[in-house]
């Protein structure tokens, strides 16, 4: 698969096959020559409410609402500030709302600069074919001084990739499609497999049933 | 008892009072508010309070205020005291317009309407949660502005503009933006104000003077027997008879222009609120007052629904490139609200009712006039002239985009606010079906996320605009 450069990005943007958008800077957050499009960072934040928070357990009946319900958010007006504390770990969105075509995929990282001052953005985005939405940052201050972060500053870049379909098909849609704001993880449609770890035992194991 | 002691007592407790609200106040300052006008608030009123404190404290030590009589030294006090509770009032409302309470996307949109299409320049806006299922205006700087006058505290540099308000919503429903389209009305009073449309408007108002005569006749009958039992055997009416009527005009009169006063604002307003938002408005009154008010029968201060409907249709049925683009499902949602609507005359709750509505609706014309007037050519929202911009929108929207921009020869260009709100309406009214097929979840979730997306393409579509005025 061939990375897209940000010429090409940039064509599908104005052609309205990729949606990106707002493109506040489309002359900074598609440099000339490179391969890749820097986002924003957005305005909310959820943080958990740790005093309350006893545990994650996934495979707990109604695990997500009970999450969510633990969460603080916090919204950030453009020009005010965000302090990640050292160690701290936070749910972000990209400012960005983004509308992926069929054979488009992307790979989220930290922009360097802000890497190299120790913050983390993501730890596990992909971003599949057809999706829809911003994309939640997990955001964590790897250094040992405190991190001021303001919405709508360029801290992280998605590289995309032409992904080959044999045909035009239904997309197993993401649980996280059409999202407006961060949100928390979700495992809804994977019940029947965390069902499946909880039974998982011996075949047959003492004391045996009659 | 010493009579000086009660009133150092007094002066004592309000200090007490003053040093509370300074307290109160602290912490309201590092809570964050969509826009900056709460923080410059929250200083004005801590510069007040600091002022009374200030003035209160000199009199303890003050000769002449000693030497006033017991009734003289409250009246000096209560100037101060009194003006504490309105500081009070003016508190209560920034804590509840903080970030977690607000809306926090349509803040900055609805100061921009007003401030720059509306040429309103001095427009703030506190925009608060209501414990009740309406929306509701406080002219904030017109109340603060007139006591500041009233108690002569120049001390304290404060100056409030005329059109800083407070509009509160259901709290309930924050996150209904859709719906929230309302808001356009409590905007229209303060346009009602500022452009002095009460005087323009009541004089327009005359009942007509055959029902009027029939109803006092009817009326005087009834208090003082038959008309015919007290005619003079020459058939003239006794002196007593027109006394009577003179009375009973009068009365009846006063209570016309009462209502007319009350009405004629509330249907300017609903005037004013479709001369900004477009059909959007409509659409959420139909939403939203159906809910809350009978459609026929008054309620005190405000118009039957009906009535407020038909003023409504007039203005959309002006609206005929729009409505050529609608899809069905929302052409045949309009049209069964029409049919309702204009089935049947309006029915009031009372022969005065009658009488000043029948007036009022003798003028919807001229309401609608110094609407558009008052709006101003800027601030006017036709949906005729925006369809392109609309059906762009609603292709965005049916493709699960925010509703923010529009492509225009090869450049992304900010929606109108307006334009979102109405494709957002467009595009809701069809149902949502192939939303609740996309995203597998029932009805009302789709729904949820849906007016999150309009919620998101109004904050987006600011930070554009902000964006380009801050290069």
């Amino acid at each position: 698969m061939s990375i897209v450069s940000a010429d090409i990005l940039r064509k599908l943007i104005y052609e309205e096959e990729l949606v990106i958008t707002p493109l506040l800077d489309a002359e900074k957050q598609l440099h000339k020559g490179s391969a890749s499009i820097d986002l924003r960072l957005g305005t909310r934040f959820i943080a958990s409410r740790k005093g309350q928070l006893t545990h994650i357990d996934v495979t707990e009946p109604d695990f997500d609402n009970k999450i969510a319900n633990l969460q603080d958010t916090y919204y950030v007006r453009i020009g005010d500030f965000f302090v990640l504390h050292p160690g701290h770990f936070v749910l972000a969105g990209t400012l960005e709302y983004l509308s992926l075509p069929s054979n488009l995929a992307g790979n989220v990282i930290t922009r360097s600069s802000w890497g190299r001052y120790g913050l983390i953005i993501a730890t596990a985005i992909g971003v599949h074919p057809a999706f829809k939405g911003i994309l939640t940052l997990e955001l964590r201050n790897l250094a040992d001084v405190p991190l001021k972060l303001y919405p709508g500053r360029r801290i992280l870049q998605v590289f995309f990739h032409k992904v080959e379909q044999t045909e035009k098909k239904e997309f197993d849609r993401s649980a996280y499609l059409i999202s407006t704001k961060p949100g928390i993880g979700k495992f809804v449609s994977e019940k029947s497999e965390i069902d499946s770890i909880r039974n998982f035992d011996d075949y047959q194991h003492f004391p045996f049933s009659k | 008892m010493d009579s000086a002691r009660p009133r150092n007592y007094l002066i004592s407790s309000v200090i007490d009072h003053c040093l509370a609200f300074s307290d109160h106040l602290e912490p309201l300052r590092f809570r964050q508010y969509a826009s900056k006008f709460p923080e410059g608030l929250l200083t004005c009123l801590g510069n007040f309070n600091t002022a009374i404190e200030n003035k209160l404290g000199a009199l303890i030590n003050d000769l002449d205020f000693q030497s006033l009589t017991d009734e003289e030294a409250e009246e000096n006090v209560l100037r101060y005291s009194t003006l504490y509770s309105y500081l009070y009032v003016a508190a209560s409302f920034v804590e509840r317009s903080d970030i977690p309470h607000t809306i926090v996307e349509l803040v900055q949109p609805i100061k921009r309407l007003m401030q720059q299409q509306c040429q309103l320049g001095d427009f703030e806006l506190l925009l608060h949660p209501l414990p009740i299922l309406n929306y509701s205006f406080f002219p904030l700087g017109a109340l603060l502005s007139d006591v500041t006058t009233q108690l002569s505290i120049s001390d304290a540099s404060i100056t409030f503009p005329e059109q800083l308000v407070t509009i509160g919503f259901p709290g309930l429903e924050t996150e209904r933006i859709l719906v929230h389209s309302l808001i356009a009305h409590e905007l229209g009073h303060c346009l009602y104000i500022k452009h002095g449309l009460e005087q323009k408007l009541l004089t327009r108002v005359k009942p007509i003077e055959k029902e009027l005569d029939s109803l006092v006749k009817e009326w005087a009958a009834t208090k003082v027997g038959s008309t015919e039992a007290k005619e003079t055997p020459t058939g003239q009416h006794t002196l007593s008879d027109y006394i009577s009527q003179v009375e009973i005009r009068s009365l009846v009169t006063r209570q016309i222009n009462s209502i007319s006063k009350a009405w004629v604002k509330e249907l300017t307003c609903d005037a004013i609120g479709y001369c900004l938002s477009g059909p959007a408005y409509l659409f959420a009154s139909l939403d939203f007052l159906t809910l809350i008010n009978p459609f026929d029968n008054d309620l005190g201060k405000h118009p039957p629904n009906r009535m407020r409907f038909l003023l409504l249709y007039k203005m959309l049925d002006e609206e005929k490139d729009f409505l050529e683009i609608l899809d069905p499902k929302v052409k045949e949602f309009l049209d069964s609200w029409k049919n309702v609507t204009r089935k049947k005359s309006v029915k009031f709750s009372s022969p005065i009712s009658r009488l000043a509505g029948n007036a009022i609706l003798n003028i919807y014309q001229h309401i609608i006039d110094e609407a558009t007037s008052a709006v101003g050519y800027n601030g006017l929202y036709s949906a005729s002239k925006n369809t392109t911009e609309l059906q762009k929108l609603v292709k965005r929207i049916n493709d699960h985009v925010p509703p923010n921009e529009i492509l225009v020869n090869g450049v992304f260009n900010e929606a109108k606010f307006q334009s979102i709100l109405n494709s957002g309406w467009l595009v809701y009214l069809t149902g949502l079906g192939e939303l609740q097929r996309e995203l597998k979840v029932e009805l009302w979730e789709s729904k949820v996320k849906f007016n999150e997306l309009i919620a998101r393409a109004i904050e987006l579509n600011e930070v554009q605009r902000r964006w380009k005025e801050v290069q």
